[in-house]
């Protein structure tokens, strides 16, 4: 139970770092300085920075698509300069500027995200199925939204993560959108945990907007899968600011949102209660959140000099080839 | 006839104690069977308007388009909250709401900690509590059919207010210039913890001050401390306080008591006593987070000082047991055979 003011200043810090990242990479998508997509995860940080923040590094880990998963890496303790380097299409990006943002760091145990919703689950449970035989102790972080789990691999996973006992814990960020439609047209209950429940997996549902809340769930779930205990299911409910994607409408079905609705949420950003939070419980003073902001802004400017001036990649038709898998 | 409330809070049951104990889950859509079977029994019982929490999940709605056209008279409706933030700021605003439309009761589908919140915004209205919680001391474990049957005898007033309910106490945090922080319906409890996180309170060991309005031997939660030390009797007016203390060595006994479903713990105890609702016990462990009814709610910064009393004005409640019997003895679901047939053709 109970964070410890180490834990929870570790926390505000990520947090703090994902907000930045994440104006950062809206900014730069609206520049032209990124390639491919960007799904912003404003509003909805809180679930990413508590699922990687105490993972240990060979812990295997699969961020959400939202905020192209920088929130969860970089606190999972990833050096997010080299995401930015290979986002721009550089040389010295983590995959050599050739996967666009579908990335791997194999060295921390995140390996080969693609664009395929649902695609987390198979892998996620055979890594956690390994994980089960080679007795280290790993545990695996599976992150996804509420839409992956409308796939048939959702279920699937989950089915054989119960059976098996796996050390392997769904981090549902349930953002009440599966990009246009909302959550009642998608589920029968709106709640995803009840998915969970009927395979005998534990699940609670949290308020994904307050990181800390969030974290110490995480905390448990961490302590049952290295126990043997099995899965556990966490449905953090949070809140998407932004569209689905820069460059397409924000819309409800076939509406836009209404303004009453930003205005409510905006009321609860994760930040915003954060900061509150710590200030009050007097983990922090303004001037460490202050320097904390400071500290974040520089590593961010750093990250865009390195990956701007970095050569663009320029690979040849041979090395392509060889990257390719398939036939 | 005036309108029955239903607040069903979409997040109980669900939180962290589905993982370090065994809590119960009532899910979301056997809250729902649970609404359908108390209108059912409204509807039956001649009530004529039920209005029910909007909230996420949309179980109001999701209940009148399954039910709303077998029902003989009653109508069902979201009550009209302008808004929703998805806290339990809804619960409060929606008794508030509930309390200015003079609603007869309100039903109150939650742990501890829905009906607290509730009790903060319902004024005089008296409440029917429905367990669909964690710990569930405040509430009952009662089918909702009965409850729907006494929300109905209530509405058509076959039983008064003064007959078939009670005030229920509730313990009061006060501040250093004595104004009320707020309130609990069961328990107030230092915990020697650094946030309120995910609220609930599990370990035992970080457990350093208890203050109990209830305390009975078949409570389950916090209140089973006292409930196993010092049994409160229902309606004697007084509070209980409970210090425990950090190792056996300093204690006087040790309880062992289930302060989660199936955790069965033990405490060592340093002192225990009941207290008058003239004294107001000073919190002395700080700095501390203080749990309300089982949630941590308030962080209390070192050398704060924060007082509990007890009051035995809390929220008006209705005593299920004794307004059926009530409504039994008044012949409430026995018709002439003429009402019969009447009402017979007004439900064809």
């Amino acid at each position: 139970m109970s964070l410890t003011t180490e834990q929870m200043t570790t926390l505000f810090t990520n947090l703090v770092r994902a907000d930045h990242w994440g104006k950062t990479m809206y900014r730069r998508m609206m520049q032209g300085k990124l390639i491919g997509f960007y799904h912003p995860a404003d509003g909805a940080i809180a679930p990413g920075v508590a699922a990687g923040t105490f993972l240990n590094q060979d812990d295997p880990m699969w961020p959400h698509h939202r905020g192209h998963g920088i929130t969860h890496m970089l606190s999972k303790g990833i050096d997010i300069k080299y995401y930015l380097a290979e986002h721009t299409g550089k040389g010295t990006g983590c995959c050599g500027g050739n996967s666009g943002w579908h990335f791997s760091f194999p060295e921390d145990h995140v390996h080969l995200q693609t664009g395929f919703i649902g695609a987390n689950f198979m892998a996620c449970t055979g890594y956690a199925w390994a994980a089960k035989q080679n007795g280290r102790g790993q545990v695996v972080m599976n992150c996804s939204g509420d839409g992956s789990y409308g796939e048939g691999r959702s279920h699937e996973g989950m089915l054989m993560a119960s059976i098996w006992k796996l050390p392997q814990i769904f981090m549902c960020e349930n953002n009440g959108y599966s990009i246009f439609s909302p959550i009642e047209e998608m589920h029968p209950t709106e709640d995803i945990a009840t998915v969970a429940q009927g395979l005998d997996i534990p699940a609670v549902v949290v308020d994904g907007q307050d990181v800390f809340a969030v974290a110490e769930v995480v905390l448990a779930a961490i302590d049952r899968a290295r126990n043997g205990k099995g899965p556990s299911f966490i449905e953090a409910k949070c809140l998407r600011f932004k569209e689905h994607d820069i460059g397409n409408r924000d819309l409800r079905g076939w509406e836009p949102r209404q303004q009453e609705e930003y205005d409510e949420m905006y009321k609860r950003d994760p930040l915003v209660l954060a900061t509150e939070r710590v200030l009050n419980d007097g983990v922090l003073t303004q001037p460490e959140i202050d320097a904390i902001h400071v500290v974040a802004a520089q590593e961010v400017e750093d990250a865009e000099k390195f990956a701007d001036d970095s050569p663009v990649a320029r690979p040849s038709i041979e090395e392509m080839e060889a990257m390719v898998f398939a036939p | 006839m005036a309108t029955v409330g239903i607040i069903a809070n979409p997040a109980s049951g669900r939180d962290i104690r589905r993982l370090i104990a065994s809590g119960t889950t009532v899910s979301n859509p056997e809250k729902r069977n649970m609404i359908v079977r108390m209108i059912k029994a409204m509807d039956a019982l001649g009530v004529e308007r039920v209005e029910v929490m909007p909230e996420s999940t949309h179980m109001a709605e999701r209940v009148m388009a399954d039910i709303q056209d077998e029902l003989s008279g009653l109508q069902i409706a979201a009550l009209d909250l302008p808004y929703i933030i998805g806290t339990q700021q809804d619960s409060l605003r929606a008794a508030a709401l509930m309390a200015e439309k003079k609603f007869a009761a309100i039903i109150v589908m939650g742990g501890d900690g829905t009906s607290r919140i509730v009790s903060k915004g319902c004024g005089d209205v008296p409440l029917l509590p429905v367990s669909t919680g964690t710990n569930n001391v405040f509430p009952q474990m009662i089918e909702g059919t009965l409850v729907g049957m006494a929300a109905a005898a209530i509405a058509a007033k076959v039983v008064s207010e003064d007959e078939g309910c009670r005030r229920a106490p509730c313990l009061e945090l006060l501040d250093e210039s004595g104004q009320i922080v707020d309130v609990a319906l069961v328990d107030v409890v230092a915990v020697d913890a650094g946030d309120t996180a995910a609220r609930a309170v599990w370990q035992a060991e970080r457990i350093k001050e208890v203050y109990l309005c209830v305390a009975r031997e078949t409570s389950i939660g916090l209140s089973s401390i006292g409930g196993q030390l010092q049994p409160l009797p229902e309606g004697c007016g007084k509070a209980l306080q409970v210090i425990l203390a950090d190792n056996e060595h300093d204690a006087c006994k040790v309880v062992v008591a289930p302060i989660a479903p199936g955790m069965l713990t033990s405490l060592p105890v340093k002192s225990h006593r009941h207290f008058e609702q003239t004294e107001h016990c000073e919190i002395k462990f700080t700095p501390c987070v203080i749990a309300l009814d089982g949630e941590r709610e308030v962080f209390v910064a070192a050398g704060k000082k924060y007082y509990v009393r007890i009051n035995s004005q809390g929220p008006l409640v209705v005593d299920t047991d004794r307004t059926l019997k009530l409504a039994t003895q008044r012949q409430f679901l026995v018709r002439t055979k003429q009402q019969h047939f009447s009402h017979q053709a007004l439900m064809a």
